[in-house]
């Protein structure tokens, strides 16, 4: 089992590549959404104020 | 369409017609890339060339997929502006943009860590990675006009004739690599003589580009309300009874 797995993140050599080609894309998107995500709510909350 | 584009100018109306819209993309967005997700790194088979690093084209495919729908609707928006003078596309046009820049960035990168265990380099100077480098630079381009001239209508207009001569690069970056001879391999997808992948990689594939699609129009819409609601708040700021 433990050496399935560590199979699986070593992807046949060729690790480096594609977690770093998963890993810095899907963070870049979804901290762009969480980023947007909270100026929404701090505009919700600015524009009730007004 | 005219009369649609009228009805929904108005920015009230936009919003009550995106805000379900929104909510339903969101939710339907992360299923979509999870499932597309678990296929391309657990269920997809390895290539019997490439082996494991065929896993990085489930990401970088629908990523330039995207960025290339981006552009285009950034040129649609921008037209329909300029003839038109509807601000409501200009504003979808202004939002798509920072969207378009992280996508055109995942397929550079993505695509660079491809090239490194396929062809033995990160980069190479062929016509299809200079032409979608050029794409990059238009989006960077697009967003320092955004950021430098904010609210005049002078900036407006810059916007939308870049956006225009920026198109001109689309048509490039599709068929550079039939026009050209290229290390960067021609379609394998979206091609005459059809599709020539196979279909269990073309799940995970379509997966993620449907899953990238709907996010898109997801932050799009969280964007173009953030925008709708900076406008209002500045508008009721500068009124001179307050």
């Amino acid at each position: 089992m433990i050496d399935e797995i560590l199979n699986f993140i070593n992807m046949n050599g060729h690790s480096f590549y594609i977690w770093t080609a998963y890993f810095i894309p899907l963070t870049l998107i979804f901290s762009y959404i969480l980023i947007q995500r909270s100026k929404l709510k701090r505009m919700k909350k600015y524009e009730t104020k007004i | 369409m005219l009369k649609y584009f009228h009805k929904y100018a108005n920015p009230g109306k936009f919003l009550t017609l995106a805000l379900p819209v929104r909510k339903i993309m969101g939710i339907v967005s992360i299923g979509v890339v999870t499932v597309g997700l678990i296929f391309a790194l657990f269920l997809s088979p390895p290539d019997y060339q490439q082996k494991e690093t065929v896993r990085i084209m489930y990401i970088h495919v629908p990523a330039a997929w995207m960025s290339l729908m981006i552009y285009a609707f950034i040129f649609f928006s921008s037209v329909v502006f300029l003839v038109w003078k509807f601000p409501l596309f200009l504003i979808l046009a202004k939002e798509s943009v920072t969207i378009g820049v992280i996508f055109t960035f995942t397929a550079l990168l993505t695509g660079s860590l491809w090239g490194k265990p396929t062809w033995g380099t990160y980069w190479v100077w062929d016509a299809r990675l200079t032409s979608f480098l050029v794409l990059f630079f238009i989006y960077l381009g697009l967003k320092l006009i955004m950021d430098s001239f904010s609210y005049s209508s002078k900036g407006d207009y810059a916007f939308g004739y870049l956006a225009l001569i920026g198109g001109f690069n689309l048509p490039i970056i599709k068929f550079s690599v039939d026009w050209w001879n290229t290390l960067h391999q021609p379609a394998s997808i979206l091609r005459t003589g059809g599709i020539s992948i196979s279909s269990e990689m073309l799940i995970p594939l379509f997966l993620m580009a449907i899953g990238f699609l709907f996010l898109f129009i997801y932050i799009l819409l969280v964007s173009v309300e953030i925008n709708l609601k900076k406008r209002k708040i500045i508008y009721y700021k500068n009124k001179p009874d307050n």
